[in-house]
């Protein structure tokens, strides 16, 4: 049996139980913003901060199109500081600090190591809120870009701390990038769809060679239901199904193209959150990179559990 | 720097540009905004109010009175739980005019005039027609209040507490106190939590 079937019956059956029919008066302002993404400020936010840590069990990966069982065990685990603030009206400015933990336990060497991971910030400007318009959803554009303050596989290597290059937390360039965001509300329904390109910018390698990577493409769509849940304090519950997918055409080393570098993988989320109290947001999720043949290539397939916790403020001081 | 760098970067320092305009108009200009506006019907009208005049015509009020716009939406639950602080505020100061104003676009006044009768709400209610007024002001939410005196604004923005959470507090009524008393109100704007206001 696939080791992926388990986290797969797991989405489904939460999937069953929280996606029952509840009456419609959830706060019909905020769905897409609580049901997605890690530090989105919904209406009347002005800043937040939160913690979020995530356990990703890898069991495959794509050998070219073709997905594999992996023999070894790789485990990852996440812990990401995150914070976004309202600038005038309609700015958010977020920054995210990863820090990685790898486990790899191959044939008899078992390895755990990691680190701070990339530094990644986005400045969002939101065009028209959700609700704003009639029959025009919300719709927002984001600059992102990320700073290669984690370890590469170059440098790991070199450091030679490691056999497996568990310490590997980050890919080593600059990136800078743009997304397109759209999301609405219907009743307790809500989606939202994001579409994003990444440029990294060429890095010297410790080996003394230039890569450079080609242009980074993600996409994801959400749909989600605000489930009417008096117990938490806006009488909501959050739940949101999304399918995700990222992809590059390849990376080149001192300006080659690397026969078999292109990379993509496509996961599905399941996640589920509420204010426990009016300042505090709670949520979790699982979620599994789809390991079918096609759905990915040259990237290792896992699953993953998270769990974040934010708190939000609505006045400054 | 690649073309597509160049293009963000050249969108974000356009938007930003554009944005770093005041959102909100400063105390003199709101004499001028609320004379702009056409007179807003009255919609609804409670027991209480059945003398309320059949529109509204929006300005400042006169020297020594205070007058409070007060954006109200039938589906938002923001709304129908803030209806308690509107209520304690008409009690607590039956001298100053309460204007509440219905502004979504998405729901007829017909459903907001059935929707205040189902819950008896004590109050009158007047339409704005193509959420209008609610673009003028800049007014994004429900709930979502501006409180004037004959010179311009006096407190805009959050109603409560209701909705954040911490020590009760109803803004509105604090803001009048500190303004009857002589005191600068501070502060003046609390940015309004709730549902969109939705424009045509």
């Amino acid at each position: 049996m696939h080791r992926w079937i388990l986290p797969a019956a797991g989405l489904l059956i939460l999937s069953i139980i929280t996606l029952q029919p509840a009456a419609a008066h959830a706060q019909a302002c905020c769905g897409a913003a609580q049901g997605t993404g890690l530090g989105r400020l919904a209406t009347g936010q002005v800043y937040l901060v939160g913690v979020d840590a995530q356990f990703r069990e890898v069991y495959g990966r794509h050998d070219q199109q073709e997905y594999v069982d992996l023999s070894h065990d790789t485990r990852e685990f996440r812990q990401t500081l995150f914070a976004s603030a309202r600038l005038y009206e309609d700015f958010q400015l977020s920054l995210i600090v990863p820090f990685v933990e790898t486990y790899k336990n191959f044939t008899r060497l078992s390895e755990f190591d990691g680190g701070l991971g990339d530094i990644a910030a986005s400045l969002r400007y939101e065009i028209s809120g959700v609700g704003q318009r009639q029959n025009i959803p919300g719709f927002a554009i984001a600059l992102t870009g990320k700073a290669p303050t984690g370890r590469t596989v170059y440098e790991s290597l070199e450091r030679r701390d490691t056999v497996l290059q568990t310490d590997t937390t980050g890919t080593g360039s600059y990136d800078i990038g743009a997304q397109l965001q759209l999301e609405n509300t219907h009743g307790s329904m809500f989606w939202s769809l994001q579409v994003g390109a990444q440029q990294p910018f060429a890095f010297t390698n410790a080996l003394g060679r230039e890569i450079s990577r080609k242009l980074r493409w993600d996409a994801s769509v959400a749909i989600g239901y605000s489930a009417n849940a008096p117990m938490f304090a806006d009488d909501s519950l959050y739940l949101s199904l999304a399918i995700a997918s990222e992809f590059t055409t390849g990376h080149l080393e001192n300006n080659q193209f690397i026969e078999g570098s292109q990379e993509r993988r496509s996961a599905l989320t399941l996640q589920a959150g509420a204010y426990i109290v009016p300042q505090w947001f709670i949520a979790t999720r699982i979620g599994s990179d789809i390991p079918l043949d096609h759905f990915g290539e040259n990237l290792l397939t896992g699953a993953q559990f998270g769990i974040t916790l934010r708190r939000v403020s609505y006045d400054w001081f | 720097m690649t073309g597509f760098n160049k293009f963000i970067f050249t969108v974000f320092a356009l938007l930003l540009t554009f944005n770093l305009a005041p959102a909100t108009a400063n105390a003199a200009d709101y004499a001028k905004i609320l004379n702009q506006q056409p007179p807003l019907p009255l919609i609804y009208t409670s027991e209480t109010y059945k003398d309320a005049a059949k529109t509204h015509k929006p300005g400042l009020p006169e020297a020594g009175k205070m007058r409070i716009y007060w954006f109200w939406g039938a589906k938002c639950p923001c709304a129908k739980k803030s209806e308690a602080t509107l209520n304690a505020l008409a009690t607590k100061f039956p001298d100053i005019e309460i204007i509440v104003v219905h502004s979504n676009a998405d729901e007829s006044a017909q459903f907001a005039k059935s929707t205040l009768t189902e819950r008896s709400v004590p109050q009158a209610v007047y339409r704005d027609d193509n959420a209008k007024f609610a673009i003028a002001l800049n007014a994004r939410a429900t709930p979502e209040v501006y409180v004037f005196d004959h010179k311009g604004i006096v407190y805009q923005g959050r109603t409560d507490t209701l909705m954040t959470g911490g020590p009760a507090h109803n803004w509105v009524i604090e803001a009048v106190e500190q303004y009857r008393a002589g005191k600068s109100v501070k502060p003046d704007s609390r940015r309004a939590i709730g549902c969109a206001i939705t424009r045509p």
